[in-house]
């Protein structure tokens, strides 16, 4: 189990975050941790739902990642947020 | 009708549509169309299916109570006429945004005849858990597969007639740019109404959700006692999910209430994790079995540099230079040195002054006797000679470049690059990078972009946007005139634009630490980049050029007449000799005063003042610097003021006033004492 600083949360070892993963990396989404308010909102109208394969296209300025054909942009708050397989 | 939309809310729609239709003289105008609602996603093309389908005649208004903007036009059609709305894009029946918002309760109060859901081909999983929504709703609904095209480029192929039978409702591919699909949308949409389409979207409705929500589903439903303009498995749904406004109406309306709350609690204990989470969860697998069925992928086929772009103006090494490049020759170029040079000069030089002016005052002094009267009308502060000249001749083509030039860059998918961009720069003034357009807009108008800071999620964002669009970004007019100004001095120019960005970053970092307030997070869609469509581009020109003109010519007039009266009984005086001095305080000449106050109808009406000024040659660059700064950072102009006032109350509007004036004077008395202190002449 490892903290995660930005959401506090515990991630499952082999898990990691969205905003933790380096440029090129692909990733399952497999939950999404603290799943309230607006930021979830936002994750579930862009389609970043558990189970969609993710690649990491860009890491700055903000985060961009390729989500089956949209590619959307967000930052490490919301990214935080997202937990993936690698 | 037996077979028809089963729901009663739709029966008793119909049925006051024809009870209207027999006696036309008790209903309103509007009544008489039919509606048509376009309702998607932004980047989906809605707006240019929304000018294809309504022509040039388009009105732009404010949703009644709001000040959220939608589009209305008309559709004719085998001679039935269509009030065609254009709604703010919305991603999901639960709102993020105050737009969102808008749309719908548009889509759930206004009784709308047909509802055209306009999607993006490509991205058909992620858009049709909207459509199921809406077919919930039991709206009258037609699906509208946009940008095949672009589909077909990226490898895909998508089976419309499955995806018709799956979802039970009209479904017609288009490609909106290219005209291609749009006369079988008009035919489908004028068919809907005359044919009362048969919902077979009653089966896919039923087998979204799991047996457990859809017993909690039926059961809340069957406690509703009121009517409601959709379906009450919406309303059931959206109290699953939490809805804050829906509940509350409930709560206020409905006599089972408690029963029903009860029921929410029940069913979200049930699951680990919320329900708004589950609800789309099954939605999205509902949409995928259709996907996987209906769309089949025959390769992966973006030609190469379109996909190398699409890359470079996203990543920071040649994304930045890019954008300062799109600054260049976009706002400098085009909206500067062309809009508010060239344009300016011919239509200013060429025709106000040296044929209609003294045409005009000849004409008016033959006219009118009476040199009181004549005043009003013409000479230095006259209706036609101060008043229409400056928004015809100096804003006007100023405006109007720039919202050519912010059309091209919005319909080619630019904007939410820059939005990714600058991100990080918007985050220490507290607001993220979905800020840019208001911002981005605020150097057009600024009154129309406090306008749009409704797009920002939180209180806290839309006060700070506001706070700096008032204060530190010039809108194009000013900015077109201070740019003429400080043209010939690019010292002076650059330290302008230095002082400007100091100032924005300063008080947005300093004012994100007195407002408290949590920070939403940033999370944007980056479309493709596309070329625009020529019409689409000059119809939302004009849209808004109309727009402007409409709301500033008045304000001209206004002013002038303001300025007459106060003139006639010795009050304009008495408020620049009470100026004077602060402006003398500045290193200014006692002219510039005339200047400041004419800022106040319209912050570029002051910077026309000192265009006029400099004209006349008698103003060192210095002084013109600081005369640019402080009315650059001086109080809005009376429209935005107006706006501020609606938008955030009149406490805010007045508290943000009273601190921008001082400001503005201390900024430029500082900037002048350093000036003068280390004897730099620029």
């Amino acid at each position: 189990m490892a903290v995660n600083a930005l959401t506090n949360t515990y991630t499952p070892s082999g898990h990691f975050s969205l905003a933790e993963l380096p440029v090129h990396t692909k990733a399952r989404i497999c939950s999404l941790a603290d799943p309230t308010g607006k930021d979830l909102q936002k994750l579930l109208v862009f389609g970043l739902l558990p189970g969609r394969s993710v690649e990491i296209l860009q890491r700055y300025p903000a985060i961009v990642v390729q989500v089956g054909r949209t590619t959307i942009a967000l930052d490490e708050q919301v990214a935080a947020k997202v937990i993936v397989k690698v | 009708m037996a077979n028809c939309h089963g729901s009663s809310n739709r029966k008793q729609h119909r049925h006051r549509h024809q009870g209207a239709a027999k006696a036309p003289a008790q209903v309103q105008f509007s009544d008489r169309h039919r509606r048509l609602v376009l309702v998607g996603n932004p980047n989906v093309g809605k707006s240019v299916i929304f000018n294809a389908l309504t022509g040039a005649y388009v009105t732009v208004s404010n949703y009644p109570g709001t000040t959220v903007e939608v589009t209305h036009g008309h559709l004719s059609v085998d001679n039935v006429v269509f009030d065609v709305i254009d709604t703010p894009g919305m991603y999901d029946l639960i709102p993020i945004t105050e737009e969102e918002r808008v749309t719908r309760t548009l889509l759930l109060n206004e009784r709308p005849d047909v509802v055209v859901h306009v999607v993006d081909a490509k991205n058909l999983d992620r858009m049709l858990p909207l459509t199921l929504q809406l077919i919930e709703a039991d709206l009258p609904l037609i699906l509208a597969v946009n940008m095949l095209d672009e589909a077909k480029a990226t490898g895909l192929s998508i089976n419309l007639g499955l995806l018709e039978s799956r979802l039970g409702i009209p479904v017609v591919g288009t490609i909106s740019t290219q005209n291609v699909g749009l006369d079988e949308l008009k035919q489908a949409i004028v068919q809907y109404h005359r044919s009362c389409h048969c919902a077979g979207g009653a089966s896919v409705q039923h087998s979204i959700y799991d047996p457990e929500i859809t017993a909690a589903l039926n059961q809340i439903s069957s406690l509703l006692e009121r009517d409601y303009q959709v379906s009450k498995r919406t309303i059931a749904m959206l109290l699953l999910a939490g809805d804050e406004e829906i509940t509350r109406q409930i709560g206020e309306t409905e006599a089972n209430a408690a029963e029903i709350n009860r029921l929410v609690a029940q069913t979200a204990a049930n699951y680990g994790q919320p329900l708004n989470f589950i609800l789309a969860m099954q939605r999205q697998a509902a949409v995928q079995a259709i996907v996987d069925e209906a769309v089949s992928e025959t390769g992966n086929g973006h030609a190469r540099w379109v996909h190398l772009l699409n890359q470079a103006t996203i990543n920071p090494w040649t994304g930045i230079p890019l954008l300062l490049l799109v600054l260049y020759f976009g706002l400098y170029k085009f909206v500067g040195e062309f809009g508010a040079g060239t344009i300016v000069d011919l239509i200013e030089a060429n025709m106000f002054e040296e044929r209609i002016n003294p045409w005009v005052n000849n004409f008016v002094e033959n006219l009118i006797p009476w040199p009181l009267w004549q005043n009003l009308l013409v000479h230095d502060y006259g209706i036609i000679t101060l008043g229409i000249r400056y928004a015809v001749a100096i804003i006007l083509p100023i405006v109007g470049t720039f919202f050519l030039a912010f059309s091209i860059i919005e319909d080619s998918g630019y904007l939410p690059r820059i939005a990714l961009l600058l991100d990080r720069v918007f985050k220490r003034m507290g607001l993220n990078g979905r800020a840019v357009i208001p911002m981005t807009l605020g150097f057009g108008c600024g009154t129309m972009a406090t306008m749009v800071t409704r797009t920002l999620e939180t209180r806290r964002e839309r006060l700070l946007a506001t706070i700096l669009l008032a204060l530190a970004i010039p809108c194009s007019a000013q900015l077109g005139v201070i740019l003429g100004l400080l043209s010939g001095a690019p010292r002076a120019l650059a330290l302008w634009a230095v002082l400007m960005v100091g100032v924005l970053l300063l008080v947005g970092f300093l004012a994100t630490k007195v407002i408290p307030g949590e920070q939403p997070g940033f999370c944007l869609e980056v479309p493709p980049l596309r070329l625009p469509k020529l019409s689409n581009i000059v119809s939302k020109t004009l849209t808004r050029m109309q727009w402007y003109f409409l709301e500033v010519l008045p304000l001209f007039v206004l002013a002038s007449v303001i300025i007459w009266a106060a003139d006639l009984i010795g009050l304009f005086d008495w408020l620049i000799n009470a100026i004077t001095p602060l402006v003398q305080a500045l290193g200014l000449p006692a002219e510039v005063a005339v200047a400041f106050l004419f800022g106040f109808f319209r912050r570029d009406y002051g910077a026309a003042g000192l265009y006029d000024l400099q004209q006349a040659g008698t103003l060192t660059t210095n002084q013109l610097l600081v005369a640019a700064i402080t009315l650059t950072l001086f109080v809005p102009c009376i429209a935005q003021f107006a706006m501020m006032w609606k938008e955030r109350g009149w406490k805010v509007a007045v508290g943000i006033i009273a601190f921008v004036i001082p400001f503005a004077f201390t900024v430029g008395y500082l900037l002048n004492l350093i000036l003068t202190t280390f004897g730099v002449v620029l």
